[in-house]
């Protein structure tokens, strides 16, 4: 009963799960832009600031990431950065998603997956 | 090009402006200086005002030299320096402004002076100017705190966009930047405002 409620706990959405990992790629630069920059060139869609700031605002209210004001530079208009960190919820709603996934598709027969190259 | 002909027309000319004598080559220099950056640079008139809050009409008129046509004559030079400061050019200008009030023979040596070069890098090195509208329809659906650090970033890559691309483009992307936000930054609210109505509902039936 309570590692069921568990997994509710820690499901993450899609895009959540991209979003970590770009903070987790970016490491010290993870802010905004960059955050934005990451995900519209690894799925290649179009990705918009403002769902990256919500998706944000939702993983911290869980407690999954934190951030802190940074530096202003002058093409920024003198408007300081917001830079985000993986807490260790998030590392470990991360942890649980990828490796779900690896389960299931253990269970699926090779030829069925797409090949990697 | 006329331009050099019709300074040599106006040397030694003066012009009245608010009861004040002001070079006419001078200002037509001032003017036709200012004009060509900023043609340079791709930025419209509509910026600059933007950017200074000077009025498009008084650009204009400060472009073409006619000064006479600028309002509050006091306020002349101030608008000069903040148009020239947009583009990054006062310490340029300012040369011009105090030959602006003398007998100024000097004002066609200094237009070829500062006419010799222009740096190449600092040719987008504007502050970034938004497009005003898209901001404010952005400002509604955001928090305090998001008008920083949200815009901040959007400033940042809509400079980097005009950098690589020009300004068109960049104030293209900004939109499409501001109206793709719209939809998850608006369903937030929209979800703030649910969450309202139902401790309404809740409290009503408490207490009913």
């Amino acid at each position: 009963m309570k590692s069921q409620k568990k997994v509710a706990h820690t499901h993450l959405g899609e895009f959540e799960e991209l979003v970590l990992l770009a903070i987790l790629f970016l490491r010290e630069e993870a802010y905004g832009v960059k955050i934005r920059q990451v995900l519209e060139s690894h799925t290649q869609r179009p990705v918009s600031i403002g769902s990256v700031y919500t998706t944000l605002d939702r993983l911290e209210q869980k407690g999954y990431v934190s951030s802190y004001l940074g530096d202003a530079t002058a093409e920024r208009g003198g408007k300081a950065k917001r830079f985000f960190e993986v807490e260790g919820g998030g590392a470990e709603a991360l942890n649980h998603a990828i490796s779900t996934r690896r389960r299931l598709m253990s269970g699926i027969e090779t030829d069925l997956l797409p090949a990697t190259s | 090009m006329n331009l050099m002909k019709d300074i040599r027309k106006f040397d030694g000319a003066f012009q009245e402006v608010h009861g004040e004598r002001i070079n006419a080559a001078a200002a037509l220099s001032i003017g036709s200086r200012l004009r060509e950056i900023r043609l340079q640079r791709g930025i419209s008139l509509r910026e600059i005002a933007n950017e200074t809050r000077i009025g498009i009409h008084s650009l204009e008129a400060i472009e073409s030299g006619n000064f006479h046509q600028v309002p509050q004559g006091v306020y002349l030079r101030s608008f000069i320096r903040k148009y020239a400061r947009c583009l990054q050019i006062d310490h340029e200008v300012e040369g011009f402004l105090q030959s602006l009030y003398s007998d100024g023979s000097g004002a066609i040596g200094m237009l070829h002076v500062s006419d010799v070069h222009y740096d190449k890098d600092k040719s987008v090195s504007i502050k970034p100017v938004t497009p005003r509208l898209a901001e404010y329809i952005l400002y509604l659906f955001l928090t305090k705190a998001e008008r920083i650090y949200l815009i901040g970033d959007l400033n940042e890559e809509y400079y980097e966009v005009a950098h690589k691309f020009g300004p068109n483009r960049a104030k293209l992307w900004f939109y499409k930047q501001v109206l793709s936000s719209l939809t998850p930054l608006a369903s937030r609210s929209l979800r703030r405002l649910k969450v309202i109505v139902s401790l309404a509902e809740l409290f009503r039936r408490l207490f009913s």
